[in-house]
């Protein structure tokens, strides 16, 4: 049997109008969702197609992107940065410097009675307080050894020294 | 249809396409445009697809499913083609995918699946034909996928190669090969269960 020997008709009856009609319904329903689903703000409207029109996305001013803001921080942070360095005050450092490595403490501008009381409320040993003492002092020529002289010391002060110090 | 309802036919169409493709249009106009495609085509896309897939579910999940392609992408479409045939574009890959997908998803074999497709053909309602068309529909179900889409298109919808060409872009000369292996194939079939 060759082809030709059979009638040629469609094969499937074509639904109803109506059919077509509620096709179309689900379409535009299909339509409306997802442009829902992409634009979420969007107030729907009754017609899905309404929203076909492409609407120019309002795109964020150009400052307000994050790239501009990040790129505009490291530039300020830089400029500070920069500002501090060529405005920082050197002086300060060079008194520091200038304090620990050349000024001397000299103790012959301190009192003898400060000293004392330093003394008797720290519980410094003689050796310790020379110990301490620095080098091209002139601490040495006080009076304040000459006075520590055992034999300025009165009998009784003595013998609690020494009580103290054999206990 | 007479030259000049074809050439207002065309016309309109050309005036919808612009009214879709203009930002300027209303959506009023925009929804009168898109429904004045959908009514001219969704029967021939419709008989189309149903040719394809048989169960008239599935032929109604998949004429949607076109529809809203087209109204996603009718920005893209450029007047170069006609539209019908860009539509029919957009019916035979969503087909073929459709096909595919069911295929793979219930891991059948092309025999399983034209087997398939003619119980879903004994037990359809809009199956108008006799006995032979029965079995003509049933000797093309058993085509691969492809073969059977160019048969469809040239025996029913009398389309021309170059047409077919444009929608399932093949060669000329592979389609007329097609068609003709198609051909032969079914007539074997016809032979063999048909007296």
């Amino acid at each position: 049997m060759k082809l030709e020997d059979i009638p040629k008709k469609q094969p499937f009856q074509m639904p109803t109008e109506a059919h077509f009609d509620s096709i179309s319904d689900k379409i535009y329903a299909q339509i409306e969702k997802e442009e829902q689903h992409q634009n979420p703000n969007k107030t729907s409207t009754s017609v899905s197609i309404d929203s076909i029109k492409k609407e120019t996305k309002s795109s964020p001013a150009f400052w307000k992107k994050p790239q501009f803001i990040g790129i505009a921080a490291s530039i300020l942070l830089l400029f500070v940065v920069l500002l501090g360095i060529n405005k920082y005050d050197y002086t300060y450092l060079e008194n520091i410097t200038n304090l620990s490595t050349t000024q001397k403490i000299d103790f012959s501008e301190v009192s003898t009675q400060q000293i004392q009381d330093f003394l008797l409320d720290e519980d410094i040993s003689e050796s310790e307080v020379v110990s301490f003492m620095p080098e091209n002092s002139d601490l040495e020529k006080t009076n304040i050894f000459e006075e520590s002289d055992l034999n300025s010391i009165d009998s009784e002060s003595l013998d609690l020294m020494l009580e103290e110090e054999y206990l | 249809m007479s030259d000049i309802t074809q050439s207002n036919q065309i016309k309109e169409e050309q005036k919808w396409v612009g009214q879709l493709q203009n930002p300027q249009s209303s959506p009023k106009e925009r929804k009168i445009a898109f429904d004045g495609i959908m009514r001219l085509h969704r029967q021939a896309i419709y008989s189309h697809i149903k040719k394809m897939v048989i169960d008239a579910n599935d032929a109604d999940d998949l004429l949607q499913e076109v529809f809203v392609k087209v109204w996603k992408n009718i920005a893209k479409f450029k007047n170069e083609a006609k539209l019908y045939t860009w539509i029919y574009r957009i019916a035979t890959n969503e087909t073929l995918r459709f096909l595919d997908r069911k295929k793979k998803k219930y891991g059948l074999k092309m025999n399983e699946v034209s087997e398939e497709l003619m119980q879903n053909l004994e037990s359809d309602e809009q199956f108008s034909g006799e006995e032979v068309q029965l079995i003509l529909q049933k000797a093309i179900l058993t085509l691969p996928n492809k073969q059977r889409l160019v048969f469809n298109m040239k025996y029913f919808d009398e389309m021309k190669y170059n047409e077919i060409s444009q929608i399932v872009g093949t060669s000329l000369g592979a389609l007329k090969a097609s068609y003709h292996l198609a051909t032969k194939k079914i007539e074997a079939y016809l032979k063999e269960n048909y007296q």
